[in-house]
């Protein structure tokens, strides 16, 4: 297992110049210009040419692109054009925020989404199974803007009971409204997912020779059949997980959460070059490791799972 | 995988009543400070990068100017308490104070305000606000690396300066109290991105994409205000602004104009709004390199029906406009407007050649204001025979596509940076100025740059007002834009908060009298 994980290791090395290349270009070609989003409403055009000049923005591409790898070998992601914060520096403040959120949402979505797709399949058939396949269809389909503002409305605005915005320098409160709206969409995944996995394996030999060994409902589910349930859990989890790594632009814009999502879209929007190819970097890298470990979990809850025969995945 | 369901129940259980217990604290709504909050988080904190009306604003606490900005925007001493002009308007002479201190407790000396100009205007510091300071002598030279000093710029003593001027320039005391002449501490200015400053108020603490918290500069005589400190909050969601202001989290909001009506009906509020009359106005720019016959221009005008568009947009609570310089501003002038007449549009539309109806497209940036005035814009124009497109663009392929001259038309406003008529009329159509010097309708008019440079140079205030109120009716005959209107704002305050003034202008919060009961 150790081998195969560093050799996906090492293909993280031309992906990731392979992510670099792409953004760099894309960028080029997008429309807007860095320097104008430094100048303001008001400038002169000798202003424009100096600050061009002095970021190198009027070097030839293939000048710049090479420049730009030489950089990232030596690991400096340069400044941001707009703030002249280093591009690092300021990834290294936003993501914690970001890993909290998504950390937070993600249980919420394993340990919420899982017990409700348990008790559907436990209750199938039933009203309680269609209410919360109904309820699961909601979550899956209804906007996270939405969500966010009602959650927002309710527990801060009229109960008074919840912080509305902020991270409040990490307390847990705080944390609560943005996560449940973050959490909404794969929690109803997660149910639904585990409800016909669970279903699924409820058909099985081997737990119906546990059900006629005398074994109660709840715990031939949870013990056995949700078990081995567990794979495409994982899977579903695993590309959550990764992409709320990357930051959550709307949930931290409607939470003010000083996150990665928020980062990068200023960026995009004042086209602060450094900055975008910096955290469109650190996502790549996080969502690789994500799936590594995904992949390394595959086969830890599965023996039948076996690692390494097939490249890089 | 040895979690069993028993465990797992009793870890569920636990972090959900962590959740709760948690969430039943008790909130944060007795702040000894006063709350603020930002729609966008500020780029820089450095006098020679502002750009923008929240970095100015927060700037214009940390930093002094040689003068200020009063909350009324009348003239004000900062640095200097007293000044003395010339007759002809091109050497000032000003006696600093000097109990004036830095917050490292360093005095404020005549050679830090040259340091500080120096620094805006040296091109190492590359700074976008240099045309700022460009009108002392000395100044064009010494940006353009001709030069080692700026001629202009002599300390007497350490408590005494002059300032020369290349030509007379009536609103130089005004340049002097942005952002980008206000002084900072340049022996410490390269150490960190923010430099040190002697205004009443410095920065304790800024987390960004979150907030900044100013706190008093411990070495002022006179204390900052009533209030241990002032936190700006990012928040960039309108909706969660209000939901933080009704929870007590923020002391001040600016009301979104769909909200306007709520607040000012609502018991608890109404007595708490505040309303201010913006130095702003928004308009649709037309290309008038395109649009080149003032028939067409005028048509448009006409197309436009602006009362009802305030009537219904903006709660009746602004000012059509019929000219560019706004009203509480000398210059502005109430003048006949173009009135409402779609037939007029049309025949005169005819006149031009457009008999058959004109296509265009209009663009804008993202923005809740631009979206719901061009939809209106729009199905005036189309009933007098002008079919619009609108087109979207995130601001800086905005900016690129209209500095360029590329678009037909455009929506933007202009905001003052200083209270005088000639912050709108010299950038908005002088020729000097097309593109991204603010002038985007590509206005070009030489009986225009001719008077606009005579009214510049003259030291008679009544003379000046004169004739930029001239020089607004001449432009406003030609119809360079569709001029829509001046914005009134509405702000609403905590019942907690007494004292809380707003200023006219950006620059001139003074948070002095504020005082919150906690």
């Amino acid at each position: 297992m150790l081998q195969y994980a560093l050799k996906r290791i090492l293909w993280f090395v031309p992906i990731l110049l392979g992510v670099a290349t792409v953004t760099f270009f894309l960028l080029h070609v997008l429309p807007g210009d860095p320097v104008l989003s430094m100048v303001g409403e008001r400038y002169d055009a000798a202003t424009i040419e100096q600050l061009r000049t002095q970021m190198h923005l009027d070097d030839p591409l293939p000048q710049r692109y090479l420049r730009y790898l030489s950089d990232l070998v030596r690991l400096d992601l340069g400044k941001s054009y707009i703030t002249g914060v280093p591009v690092w520096d300021s990834i290294k403040q936003r993501a914690p925020h970001t890993l909290r959120l998504a950390a937070a949402a993600m249980t919420i979505a394993v340990v919420i989404g899982m017990g409700i797709g348990v008790l559907a399949a436990w209750k199938r058939g039933t009203p309680l199974d269609y209410l919360m396949v109904g309820g699961s269809v909601i979550g899956v389909s209804m906007p996270v803007f939405w969500l966010g503002v009602l959650l927002i409305y309710v527990f801060s605005a009229r109960l008074g009971l919840l912080p509305a915005s902020g991270f409040g320098d990490g307390r847990l409160a705080y944390l609560i409204l943005p996560a449940l709206t973050l959490s909404q969409a794969s929690t109803a995944y997660v149910a639904r997912i585990t409800r016909s996995s669970v279903l699924d394996e409820v058909g099985e030999t081997y737990v119906k020779v546990a059900r006629a060994k005398g074994l109660s409902e709840p715990r031939l589910l949870v013990r056995h059949a949700l078990r081995n349930a567990l794979l495409p859990i994982i899977t579903v989890v695993g590309i959550d997980f990764g992409s709320y790594l990357s930051g959550s632009v709307l949930t931290e814009s409607i939470f003010a959460w000083p996150g990665l999502g928020r980062f990068t879209l200023d960026a995009i929007l004042k086209r602060d070059l450094p900055a975008i190819q910096g955290s469109v970097l650190f996502m790549a890298a996080a969502f690789m490791t994500v799936n590594l470990a995904v992949d390394l979990l595959y086969a830890r809850v599965d023996p039948r799972v076996k690692l390494g025969s097939g490249g890089a995945g | 995988m040895r979690v069993t369901p028993r465990c797992a129940a009793i870890i569920a259980t636990c972090a959900a009543l962590a959740f709760f217990a948690s969430g039943c604290a008790r909130r944060e709504n007795d702040s000894p400070m006063l709350e603020l909050a930002l729609e966008t988080s500020p780029n820089r904190l450095d006098p020679a990068f502002v750009v923008d009306a929240a970095e100015g604003e927060i700037c214009s606490l940390m930093f002094e100017g040689l003068v200020g900005f009063a909350p009324d925007g009348s003239m004000v001493p900062g640095l200097a308490r007293a000044w003395t002009v010339s007759g002809d308007g091109t050497h000032y002479q000003f006696h600093l104070d000097t109990r004036a201190v830095f917050s490292n407790g360093r005095p404020v000396h005549a050679g830090d305000v040259i340091a500080s100009f120096r620094r805006v205007l040296d091109p190492a510091t590359a700074s976008p606000r240099a045309w700022v300071l460009a009108r002392i002598r000395g100044a064009n030279d010494f940006h353009d690396g001709k030069s080692d000093a700026i001629a202009g710029l002599v300390a007497g003593d350490d408590s005494t300066l002059t300032i020369d001027l290349e030509a007379p320039f009536a609103p130089f005391l005004s340049l002097l109290a942005l952002p980008a002449a206000r002084v900072v501490d340049t022996a410490t200015a390269g150490s960190s991105d923010v430099p040190v400053g002697s205004g009443p108020w410095q920065l304790s603490e800024w987390l960004r994409g979150d907030r900044i918290t100013l706190t008093p500069n411990p070495h002022r005589t006179h204390a900052a205000g009533g209030v241990e400190g002032i936190r700006y909050r990012i928040i960039p969601e309108p909706f969660t602004r209000i939901a933080e202001f009704e929870s007590g989290t923020i002391d001040v909001l600016e009301i979104p104009d769909a909200e306007v009506p709520r607040f000012r009906s609502d018991k608890k509020y109404a007595d708490h709004v505040l309303k201010r009359p913006e130095l702003r106005i928004f308009y649709v720019g037309l290309n008038n390199a395109k649009f080149m016959d003032v028939r067409v221009r005028q048509a448009l005008n006409h197309a436009i029906n602006v009362p009802a568009l305030i009537r219904v947009l903006a709660s009746g609570e602004a000012v059509p406009a019929h000219g560019s310089v706004p009203p509480g501003l000398p210059g502005h002038r109430d003048r006949p407007g173009y009135e409402y007449d779609p037939a007029r549009a049309r025949a005169l539309l005819a006149q031009a050649g457009y008999a058959d109806g004109l296509s265009l497209e209009i663009w804008q940036r993202e923005s809740a204001e631009g979206n719901r005035v061009l939809e209106a814009v729009q199905g005036y124009l189309l009933a007098s025979g002008v079919h619009a497109t609108l087109v979207r663009r995130e601001w800086s392929a905005f900016k690129e596509a209209v500095n360029a001259g590329k678009v037909d038309a455009f929506f933007l406003d202009w905001i003052a940076d200083y209270p005088e008529a000639e912050n709108f009329l010299f950038p908005l159509f002088d020729s000097a100025n097309q593109g991204g010097g603010g002038n985007r309708a590509r206005f070009s008019d030489p009986a225009v740059d001719r008077r606009l440079d005579a009214a510049s140079r003259m030291t008679d205030d009544a003379a000046r007002e004169e004739a930029y109120a001239g020089i607004d009716s001449l432009v406003y005959a030609q119809a360079p834009w569709i001029y829509l209107y001046f914005p009134t704002s509405f702000h609403v305050v905590s019942p907690r908060v007494t004292g809380y003034r707003l200023p006219a202008i950006y620059l001139a919060n003074d948070f002095s009298g504020v005082r919150k009961a906690h």
